[in-house]
């Protein structure tokens, strides 16, 4: 893949999971905490935790976060590959 | 060594001694935010250990300033943790890129027509993609597009914010807003999302 393909197949990733109604990076940072605790207990996702998954599909610092601090808690959210 | 261990302290606990300014609650805090930066970015070059040290010293204060904002629905020590991350990686952000002088190839990649005849060789895809590079010249305004460059530079949201002067909700938002134009753009098209996935996946 050439460079000008990357960018374009990226950007169109992104276009792809945008959503009409999107959670923010301080919306994700008010719930990444109960979001993270939920998968440790297995529970089932709330639309909270929906909308949290959807954003770190188009925010790549919020997912970096979001595995920084599933790292830092051990959480293991290998349940969530696919997802996010 | 503080005399509270971390792993001990309810949720109540937790909040009743940082309220209380407990100085051995305070020093638990710290230690545990600083294992678990050391766990999660201790591996990154960028981040030495002193660095962490300073990072869970700032985090405490962090926490104990938003202390109001905690909601008993998360682990205490897990909201705290996300707070300390959040701290951390926007200083390591920062760091690693103080300007936001562009690639220009990656504008290039999204505006400039000559590359279409190219992309165009890869049957449907190609012409998924000219169809993209169409979008981002005419349906963006050139805020949107400079915040969707910048994106996929890699700059980080937090050194673009500061060089718009705006906050990084507002690049949120302005990136959100292209993204949605983009989309609605190929749908009109007759590339809906279903149709994008087939043809990103049909490598």
């Amino acid at each position: 893949m050439t460079a000008d393909e990357r960018h374009l197949d990226q950007l169109a990733r992104l276009v792809k999971e945008t959503a009409d109604e999107e959670i923010d990076c301080d919306q994700f940072l008010e719930i990444v905490a109960i979001f993270l605790n939920r998968v440790a207990q297995g529970l089932d996702p709330t639309a909270a935790c929906r909308a949290l998954k959807q954003h770190v599909r188009v925010c790549p610092e919020c997912k970096e976060e979001l595995l920084a601090i599933a790292q830092a808690e051990s959480v293991d959210i290998s349940c969530l590959q696919g997802e996010i | 060594m503080s005399g509270v261990e971390a792993s001990d302290l309810s949720n109540e606990a937790w909040l009743a001694g940082l309220r209380a300014r407990d100085a051995d609650v305070l020093d638990a805090l710290r230690e545990r935010i600083c294992l678990g930066l050391q766990s999660s970015l201790g591996h990154r070059a960028e981040a030495g250990e002193a660095d962490l040290d300073d990072f869970a010293q700032e985090a405490v204060l962090r926490v104990m300033d938003k202390l109001d904002s905690y909601r008993a629905e998360a682990r205490f020590t897990t909201w705290a943790m996300a707070l300390a991350v959040r701290l951390s990686l926007t200083k390591l952000r920062r760091r690693s890129r103080k300007d936001v002088s562009l690639d220009a190839s990656v504008a290039a990649s999204l505006t400039d027509n000559s590359g279409a005849t190219e992309a165009a060789t890869h049957g449907a895809r190609g012409e998924m993609f000219n169809l993209l590079r169409q979008g981002v010249a005419q349906a963006l305004t050139e805020r949107q597009r400079q915040v969707i460059v910048a994106e996929l530079d890699g700059v980080p949201q937090v050194v673009l914010a500061e060089q718009l002067q705006v906050s990084p909700g507002a690049v949120y938002k302005t990136s959100h807003d292209a993204r949605r134009k983009l989309k609605a753009f190929l749908s009109d098209a007759g590339y809906d999302s279903d149709t994008v996935g087939e043809l990103l996946d049909a490598r």
